[in-house]
């Protein structure tokens, strides 16, 4: 069942991109791709749906509640460098999302 | 912390507390950054963005094709069980006869036979789903359950589209109308069709995105599993 693309979506599938190996705090993202907690949370829900998205709780020091970290899955690599291209390719003549460049 | 971080951190933590089964671990990870952030006010603009949650209702995702398998049946049961309804249109179309014959203008036997018809429509797609789940409950089938499980759901998605599902829907709605019309024409009825009409979208909707999350989320399985 084909995800639906919205142009959030796709931010946030480029910022993951961008740093492929790396696990993610939700907050990190959010400030990166400028969205609030209300719409980034209900796309990375989706993404690990579809087991897009992988997520995992680590503890950031002794006596600190541990956090939830999110990474792209390799079917979410896949699909997030399909759904990037796919916006450089329609935005002609300006760079795609602000400068982000697939990796 | 500060008055406005531990506002912050309550509102999560009521987030946490109301959240629903599937939405929880997320609710507990918006939770835990609010704590994180340094700066009050972003606390509490993410804390309060994420009361988003509340409003997304849905069941544990699916944890494995094993569980996936044991829930076939159950559903299939519960589908069958959920066309014991007939009952209900039986008594409904009996209701909208006797309200023909005791229509007293043109327009309300209009109204109860635009009501009858739309009961037919309905009855006509119960008894034939109910049949097909009785035959599907008795056969004896060799493909794996969430193979079946699958198809049921994708059937289930697919519905509100096709031709069956939307002759069921326009006789749902042909049945309210005809009924709220023929009781009771004018302010009353308009009143009472439009909380009626849209109540019954919200959960049809609703069940609709159920099925179509437990779809994605048996097919993420099965690609795994690939």
């Amino acid at each position: 069942m084909r995800m639906r693309s919205s142009p959030q979506s796709t931010i946030v599938l480029a910022e993951f991109l961008q740093h492929r190996s790396e696990w993610r705090y939700g907050y990190d993202i959010s400030r990166s791709t400028g969205l609030k907690s209300g719409t980034l949370y209900p796309i990375l829900m989706r993404l690990a749906e579809r087991g897009m998205l992988e997520t995992s709780w680590e503890t950031v020091s002794a006596g600190c509640p541990p956090r939830h970290m999110y990474k792209l899955t390799q079917e979410g690599t896949r699909y997030a460098r399909a759904q990037v291209n796919v916006v450089s390719v329609k935005s002609v003549g300006k760079p795609a999302l602000g400068g982000v460049t697939p990796v | 912390m500060t008055p406005v971080h531990r506002l912050a951190f309550k509102v999560s933590e009521t987030v946490v507390k109301y959240a629903s089964p599937g939405c929880r671990e997320w609710a507990e990870g918006l939770l835990q950054e609010t704590v994180s952030i340094e700066s009050d006010w972003s606390a509490l603009c993410w804390a309060l963005g994420s009361t988003r949650i509340l409003l997304d209702r849905r069941e544990k995702p699916i944890g494995s094709l094993a569980e996936a398998s044991s829930m076939t049946w159950k559903f299939v049961e519960e589908q069958r069980v959920g066309t014991s309804q007939w009952m209900v249109h039986l008594t409904l179309a009996l209701q909208e006869l006797l309200g023909f014959i005791g229509a007293k203008t043109g327009f309300q036997r209009f109204c109860w036979s635009a009501a009858m018809l739309g009961t037919l429509l309905v009855l006509t797609h119960v008894f034939t789903e109910r049949r097909r789940l009785k035959n599907l409950l008795h056969c004896n089938i060799e493909e794996e359950n969430f193979v079946i499980y699958k198809a049921e759901l994708e059937r289930a998605c697919r519905f509100p589209a096709s031709a069956q599902g939307l002759f069921f829907y326009f006789g749902l709605f042909l049945s309210c109308c005809g009924i709220v019309l023929g009781e009771a024409p004018g302010f009353v009825s308009g009143l009472l069709l439009s909380i009626l009409l849209p109540g019954v979208a919200v959960l049809v909707l609703h069940r609709h995105g159920m099925y179509r999350r437990r779809l994605e989320r048996l097919e993420a399985l099965l690609a795994e599993r690939a």
